[in-house]
C-alpha cells in the first residue's frame, strides 16, 4: 500500500487495504443505483468481480479519500487480448461532488499504472452524461470508441410485466379492462399466455386467460421486449402487424397499455459487469 | 455406432474439455474460467449447459446468475449469458441453437426473468437477434488511449499482406501524413521504395510528412484496415471530421496524391481500377 498525498493536505491517494471490500462497494450503489444496467454490490460480488478476479492485483486498485472518507476509487485489470496487454478499467467511482478533483487524480493514476504495467493501450467505460469524465479523459489523450452493446432477452414474460406494472402502477390510473396476451413461440421458447387486468386502483397479472376478455393482443417475446424497454414505440410495432390487436379498434388502449409498461432509461454498464 | 448429440447441465468430470473449448475461443485460462464461473458466489451447475456427441463435448454456453436494475426504480432476477462456444468441426449444424434453447430453459425453471448479454452489432443481428434478444438503449461510452502504436503497426502490415496478395504495385509512390488522433500517440505513415511503414513520432524523430492530419482514432481505422478507400478519406477532410491545416490547399494536395493514397488505403479499389 502506497500513500500518496494528492492536492491540499486532506486529500490521499493508495492502493488498496483490508477493509475497503466493505467501503467501496457501498460508494458504488450510492453512485450508480439510479442508472439502469446496475448490479447491486455486495461484498461478496465485489470481491469475486475485482479483488479476487485472476487479472487484478491489490495494487491495481487505488483509493483516493478524502480527510480519512472514501470518495473514490478505480479498479483495474490487465489482460492479453489477440497479444496484446490491455488495461480494463473494471470500475470508475467517484463521489458527484468531489468529480473533478478526484476523476483528474483517479484518471492520472490509472496512466501510470499501465505505463507500469507494460499496457498496449486502456479501455474504460464510463456514463455517457459523465462530462466532467468525458472532459477528464480526453486532456489525458483518451478517444472515444464504439461500444460492445447491452442484450437483453425475456425468458418469462408473464413475470416482467408483472413486475414492470406493479412498480408503475400510479400510470395506470386512467386504463380499465382486461387485456389478453398472446406470446407467439420463437426459435428456442415456447408459446405463452397472460392476462392483465386493470381496475379499482389494482393491476392483476395471471398466467393463462381465467377471465373473459375483451382486447386480444398477439405478438412475440422479442417486440414486447423491444416496447417495454423503449427500443421500439407500440404504436409502430402495432401498424407494422408485429403486434395484432383484435377488435382492431381497440388499437389505442393496446397502444396505451404498452407505453405505461415502458421503461425508456439508458443503460449504464462499467467494464466489470461484462464478466 | 455413433451416438446422438445430447445437451446437459454440467458435471464435475466436463471441467477439463470445457477448459480446452474455453481456451480454444476465448484464450481463457484455466484459473480465470474456475474464478469466472465456479468461484462465482451463486455458481450452480445448472448455469453451464454442454452439448456432448460419443462422450465429447462439443458445444457450451454459461449463465451468471444477478440481480439486474432495468429501470431506476426496478430490480429483478436476471442472468448475465455468455461464453458461447462451439467446437470448430461441428459449427454450423445448428449446436449453438440447440445449446442456447437448453440454457433458456434451464435459467427460466431457476426463476430467471431475463438473460442479458453484450455483443457487437453484428454478431447481435446474426446470431442473438434471431433467438428473440434485443439490443438496448446504452448509455455508456467507451473511452481508449493507446499507450503505443503497435497495434496499428499491426493493422498496416495486415493491410499490407493483404496488398500483396493482391499484387498491387507500391513502386514510384511516396507519401508520408502524420497523424495525430485522439487516443493514440502522434504517428506517421509513410510509403516509400513500394514499402509502407508506421512510425510513432517521438521528440527526436526527423519525419518530414507532405501532410498533418487530426481527428479522432477511431475515424481512422477503417482506412487502416482497408475497409474504406481515398475518397471517404478526402471526404472526411472536406467535411473537417478529419483536420489538417490549410484546407483547400491539402484537399487539392491528396486529390493529386490520390494514386499514392489509394496505394495504401485500399487495396481492393486499387485493384479494380488498374
Amino acid at each position: 500500500m502506497v500513500y500518496v498525498a494528492v492536492g491540499s493536505s486532506e486529500y490521499s491517494l493508495r492502493t488498496f487495504m483490508q477493509g475497503d471490500e466493505k467501503a467501496l462497494p457501498a460508494l458504488f450503489n450510492k453512485v450508480y443505483s439510479a442508472y439502469a444496467g446496475f448490479v447491486p454490490r455486495t461484498t461478496e460480488y465485489w470481491t469475486w468481480c475485482c479483488l479476487n478476479r485472476p487479472t487484478v492485483e491489490k495494487k491495481g486498485i487505488c483509493v483516493i479519500e478524502k480527510a480519512g472518507q472514501t470518495i473514490g476509487y478505480a479498479a483495474v485489470a490487465v489482460e492479453q487480448k489477440n497479444g496484446k496487454t490491455e488495461a480494463q478499467v473494471l470500475e470508475l467511482c467517484y463521489l458527484h461532488e468531489e468529480a473533478e478533483f478526484a476523476a483528474k487524480h483517479i484518471v492520472s493514476w490509472i496512466v501510470e499504472y499501465a505505463k507500469s504495467r507494460k499496457a498496449d493501450q486502456i479501455v474504460l467505460d464510463a456514463a455517457t452524461d459523465d462530462e466532467i469524465l468525458r472532459k477528464i479523459v480526453r486532456e489525458q489523450g483518451f478517444g472515444e470508441f464504439p461500444h460492445v452493446q447491452p442484450l437483453m432477452m425475456i425468458l418469462d414474460c408473464c413475470k416482467l410485466v408483472e413486475e414492470v406494472a406493479n412498480s408503475q402502477k400510479s400510470r395506470f390510473e386512467s386504463l380499465e379492462g382486461v387485456f389478453q396476451f398472446n406470446i407467439l413461440s420463437s426459435k428456442v421458447l415456447s408459446s405463452d399466455s397472460f392476462q392483465i387486468e386493470v381496475g379499482h386502483g389494482k393491476i392483476e397479472v395471471v398466467h393463462g386467460a381465467s377471465k373473459a376478455s375483451a382486447v386480444y393482443i398477439e405478438t412475440d417475446a422479442k417486440t414486447l421486449a423491444s416496447c417495454i424497454f423503449g427500443v421500439t414505440h407500440p404504436l409502430r410495432a402495432i401498424l407494422s402487424g408485429e403486434i395484432k390487436v383484435k377488435p382492431l379498434w381497440k388499437i389505442g388502449r393496446v397502444a396505451k397499455l404498452l407505453s405505461v409498461l415502458e421503461l425508456g432509461d439508458s443503460w449504464f454498464i462499467p467494464n466489470g459487469d461484462f464478466g | 455406432m455413433t451416438a446422438p448429440q445430447t445437451t446437459r447441465i454440467f458435471r464435475e468430470s466436463d471441467e477439463r474439455q470445457l477448459l480446452n473449448i474455453m481456451k480454444e475461443a476465448f484464450g481463457f485460462s484455466e484459473e480465470f474460467w474456475r474464478w469466472k464461473h465456479r468461484l462465482y458466489p451463486n455458481f450452480t451447475p445448472a448455469s453451464i449447459t454442454v452439448a456432448e456427441k460419443d462422450g465429447r463435448i462439443i458445444g457450451t454456453s454459461s449463465w451468471i446468475p444477478r440481480g439486474l436494475k432495468i429501470s431506476s426504480t426496478l430490480t429483478i432476477k436476471s442472468a448475465l449469458g455468455g461464453d458461447t462456444a462451439v467446437d470448430p468441426r461441428f459449427r454450423g449444424q445448428g449446436i449453438g441453437s440447440v445449446v442456447m434453447d437448453f440454457f433458456y430453459k434451464e435459467a427460466l425453471n431457476n426463476g430467471i426473468i431475463v438473460v442479458s448479454g453484450f455483443a457487437t452489432p453484428e454478431v447481435a443481428r446474426k446470431f442473438y437477434g434471431p433467438l428473440g434478444s434485443i439490443l438496448m438503449k446504452d448509455s455508456t461510452t467507451t473511452y481508449v488511449k493507446l499507450m503505443n502504436s503497435h497495434q496499428l503497426r499491426d493493422r498496416i502490415y495486415q493491410a499490407g499482406e493483404e496488398r500483396s496478395k493482391q499484387e498491387v504495385d507500391l513502386d514510384g509512390h511516396n507519401l508520408a501524413i502524420k497523424f495525430t488522433m485522439i487516443g493514440a500517440p502522434p504517428f506517421l505513415i509513410s510509403l516509400a521504395n513500394g514499402k509502407i511503414d508506421l512510425e510513432e513520432i517521438t521528440e527526436t524523430s526527423t519525419a518530414k510528412p507532405n501532410i498533418a492530419m487530426s481527428g479522432e482514432l477511431r475515424v481512422l481505422i477503417p482506412f487502416l484496415k482497408g475497409e474504406k478507400g481515398t475518397w471517404s478519406l478526402i471526404g472526411l477532410v472536406l467535411t473537417r471530421k478529419i483536420r489538417t491545416k490549410g484546407l483547400l490547399r491539402n484537399a487539392i494536395r491528396l486529390i493529386r496524391l490520390r494514386k499514392q493514397l489509394r496505394a495504401f488505403l485500399a487495396p481492393k479499389e486499387n485493384k479494380s481500377r488498374k
